[in-house]
């Protein structure tokens, strides 16, 4: 007969199925209960400090699961709260009482549910907080870390590139005029790819010195430093076909690692035409969720790269069903990750599994100043690379001095 | 120098979207100054069902009131309004397509639909009710005017009730009922609903051929009391794959039905497109699209015959008149949805009003008889099988006072200038 241990070591390094890996730690774990269900926000005034940042407080929120067997676990999404928070209440009989090891079956009792009303919003961004913390559980109960679930080590470190805007900013930098500080202290630290956001309009048309002025940031990059740099662009979904096809062709020879949210994510079509106007690889996008939304994209032979954020697109179990759909299409995944700490951590595991892993986002003003407020074990790239924590579960850390200093705001939004 | 009342006389025969643009014009630009949402006491109850719906009140500078309205009564739509409310404040409500464009490029940084979306819906709602009662004119003329001169009307059964029957119980008595009234057309839910109720036996994903035979017994009766007097369309509530969406379809076929609804949830539209190739049954889809976006989608696919929206989720009255104009492109017609809320129910009938390619709207007895007229003094009630749009300004409503000063309606400021 085998032992736990041995069952579990077997069932994780022997499937490279998710499913088989995921019902092996569930058979092996007890039946539970969800008994009591959190919200978590974060003070409004809040001031984590250390260089420039956004909100400089917590834009995410989480949600926290507690069962009878003692175990929490904790999900996250993010950012706007009380929309989320709102969604959390409406949900939460959906939840309560039942076995957080149903990681399918409670996805599809929550999604059926919301699909009444067109899916997606605040509704879709609990769900995924939910679906995260159920994860948790899973991993804390099997006594395996997240990556070990999703299907295990494909690979011992992840890729990342720095994601450089002026509000998530390397100690006050900005892009154009300091757009070679910013890249040489990247390269020194090893991180050899950057996100950068070039372009922008009043409207959806760019005009052609708009176009000229976001191109000299990256003829600047590839003048000084050749091509030791690889470049992400990000449209932020802002423009329409004609703009975002001129915006192509100037990068085509440029050797670009891939143009993200051209346009808004509503029409696949138009992104086929797009990716088969250029030479640019295609990505999109945080902006869709579930496999059923990038199903289409994938038959319209509209994309090169997919990118989803684990905590808006339906959860950790919906993004490796996306990724694993993708490649039966030869479509690697990377992975948005700028919101809090948890997003970052699970994003981490899941790309270590992934059998189609491209990059992953990270953003030095997160994990340097906001995250190691929040959490002990978010990692801070090595050489460009990140690992995901060998602790069960997500294994983030959270701090305990958060629920105790006044910092995070517990709600309880439903109790059995 | 033209009048006020002649610029909006000329307006009157321009394009829908220029209609609106001369009314605008014409009132002069105004600022929202404050945003209340509107509940109601959640154990509040008539006839057993309780008023499902958030209403959000859009005040005005000019001293005008906008109302819009979504549903359900979910707390996630109120914080989704909280965290709109800063766009929309100080905004003038007559920029209709301007706002509708920066709330829905705002929420789409995130996968849009939800909350958000549903309280955009509402949010488009009042600013239409605003311009309405700003230039006088009611929404349906401002949408293009008459294109039908009533509306035909079905009734849905669903969970609600006519005086105490259920449709599977009692189909001849409730048929004999609304054709007394003149109503020629019911919607029917056999295969989730009643005492067959094969989705609950095998949750949608199998039907067996004793079910689906049992599942015709309300049609069959239905036509053996009065024939082909009654219209019959069937909702199956989007809880079926594909294999039993086209077994029921077929099962259908003899039986001369309107269309039947939302066989599968609508996020694959090929396999809607094969429903459609494989029976003559009119497909119609989906009140669980919106914008559209979704809707071009199930256009181009060639997957139905029919479009359904709901004016209170599909991204508001803007969005539904554009979803129909495209439609119509494909000579493909339009069932509203209407089974939420009073005001759903007002801009509806607008809506359809100035449609070129209506084709029968919802209606549910229930709520025009029972439930809206606590809460408006003027709800139409269908005359004769037909719906009529009020002549007044805007959406054309009263609301009564009485759920103000009684405490049956909650009224929460979310902004204020």
């Amino acid at each position: 007969m085998m032992t736990r241990r041995e069952f579990l070591g077997r069932a994780a390094l022997g499937a490279g199925l998710l499913p088989a890996a995921m019902r092996a730690a569930i058979d092996n774990t007890q039946p539970m209960k969800i008994t009591r269900i959190d919200a978590v926000t974060f003070r409004k005034d809040l001031h984590v400090g250390g260089g420039s940042g956004g909100s400089d407080g917590a834009e995410f929120c989480w949600v926290r699961l507690h069962t009878d067997s003692g175990l929490i676990g904790t999900g996250e999404t993010y950012p706007f709260h009380q929309g989320e928070v709102g969604a959390l209440r409406d949900y939460a009989p959906t939840i309560l009482g039942r076995d957080p090891r149903d990681i399918d079956g409670i996805w599809r009792a929550f999604f059926h549910r919301m699909a009444m009303r067109n899916t997606g919003g605040a509704d879709m961004r609990i769900l995924s907080a939910v679906n995260m913390a159920q994860l948790d559980i899973l991993g804390q109960a099997s006594g395996l870390p997240l990556y070990r679930l999703l299907g295990g080590k494909t690979r011992q470190r992840v890729r990342v590139y720095n994601t450089t805007t002026d509000y998530w900013a390397i100690n006050g930098t900005k892009m154009g005029p300091d757009t070679m500080k910013i890249v040489r202290f990247l390269l020194d630290r090893g991180m050899t790819a950057m996100k950068i956001y070039p372009f922008s309009a009043p409207d959806h048309y760019l005009s052609n010195k708009a176009l000229e002025t976001g191109m000299s940031w990256i003829r600047e990059i590839r003048d000084k430093t050749g091509n030791e740099m690889d470049i992400c662009v990000d449209l932020w979904g802002r423009f329409d076909l004609p703009s975002a096809t001129r915006i192509a062709k100037a990068l085509e020879p440029y050797n670009i690692m891939y143009l993200e949210d051209a346009m808004l994510m509503s029409n696949p079509q138009a992104y086929a035409r797009l990716a088969a106007e250029t030479s640019v690889p295609i990505c999109m996008s945080e902006t869709l969720a579930t496999r059923y939304e990038y199903r289409e994209f994938f038959e319209g032979k509209a994309c090169d790269v997919i990118m989803y954020d684990l905590s808006w697109c339906g959860g950790v179990s919906e993004a490796k069903k996306i990724s694993d759909m993708a490649d039966a299409y030869f479509i690697p995944t990377s992975p948005h990750t700028c919101g809090g700490p948890l997003l970052y951590i699970c994003s981490t595991h899941l790309c270590t599994a992934l059998s189609n892993f491209l990059i992953m986002e990270s953003n030095y003003w997160k994990y340097t100043h906001q995250f190691p407020h929040f959490v002990s074990n978010a990692p801070v790239p090595e050489n460009g690379y990140v690992r995901p924590p060998d602790l069960p579960g997500i294994g983030a850390g959270i701090k305990p001095e958060l629920f105790r200093n006044g910092d995070a705001i517990v709600e309880t939004v439903a109790k059995s | 120098m033209m009048r006020r009342r002649d610029l909006l006389k000329a307006a009157a025969l321009l394009p829908w979207t220029r209609q609106a643009e001369a009314a605008a014009a014409a009132v002069g630009p105004m600022k929202i100054t404050k945003i209340d949402a509107v509940r109601f006491r959640p154990d509040l109850r008539m006839q057993g069902v309780s008023p499902n719906w958030t209403w959000v009140r859009l005040h005005t500078d000019t001293g005008l009131i906008g109302l819009g309205e979504s549903y359900p009564n979910h707390n996630a739509n109120l914080g989704a309004l909280k965290e709109l409310a800063p766009m929309v404040l100080g905004r003038d409500p007559t920029r209709i397509e301007r706002l509708w464009q920066d709330l829905f490029y705002r929420i789409s940084y995130q996968p849009w639909g939800g909350a958000e979306t549903r309280m955009l819906t509402a949010i488009n709602i009042a600013q239409w009710d605003i311009l309405g009662k700003a230039s006088g004119l009611p929404l349906y003329k401002l949408l293009g005017g008459k294109a039908q001169e009533k509306l035909l009307v079905y009734n849905t059964m669903n969970g609600w009730t006519i005086n105490g029957m259920r449709e599977h119980d009692y189909p001849e008595k409730i048929t004999e009922f609304l054709l007394g009234r003149g109503i020629k057309a019911i919607k029917l839910y056999p295969y989730d609903r009643g005492p067959v109720n094969a989705f609950a036996r095998h949750g949608g994903t199998f039907i067996t051929q004793a079910e689906l035979k049992q599942s015709l017994d309300p049609i069959q009766r239905i036509r053996k009391a009065v024939g082909d007097e009654m219209e019959i369309a069937l909702d199956l509530s989007s809880k079926w794959n594909l294999p039993c969406s086209l077994q029921i379809a077929r099962s259908l076929e003899p039986y001369g039905i309107t269309y039947l609804e939302d066989p599968m949830l609508p996020d694959n539209l090929d396999a809607y497109a094969s429903l459609a190739r494989e029976t003559s049954i009119p497909i119609c889809i989906s009140e669980r699209l919106a914008t559209r976006f979704r809707f071009r989608e199930m256009l181009e696919a060639r997957a139905v015959d029919v479009v359904m929206y709901d004016v209170t989720w599909c991204g508001g009255i803007s969005e539904a008149k554009k979803i129909s104009d495209m439609a119509d492109t494909y000579k493909i017609p339009t069932s509203p949805h209407t089974g939420g809320g009073p005001i759903l129910w007002l801009a509806s009938i607008h809506t359809a009003t100035s449609l070129t390619n209506f084709y029968i709207m919802e209606s549910v007895y229930h709520l025009y008889n029972d439930l809206y007229p606590h809460f408006l003094r003027n709800v139409p009630a269908p005359v004769d099988g037909y719906v009529t749009a009020p002549e007044a300004p805007g959406l054309g409503i009263e609301v009564r006072d009485e759920p103000f000063r009684n405490g049956d309606a909650v009224v929460e400021t979310i902004a204020a200038l």
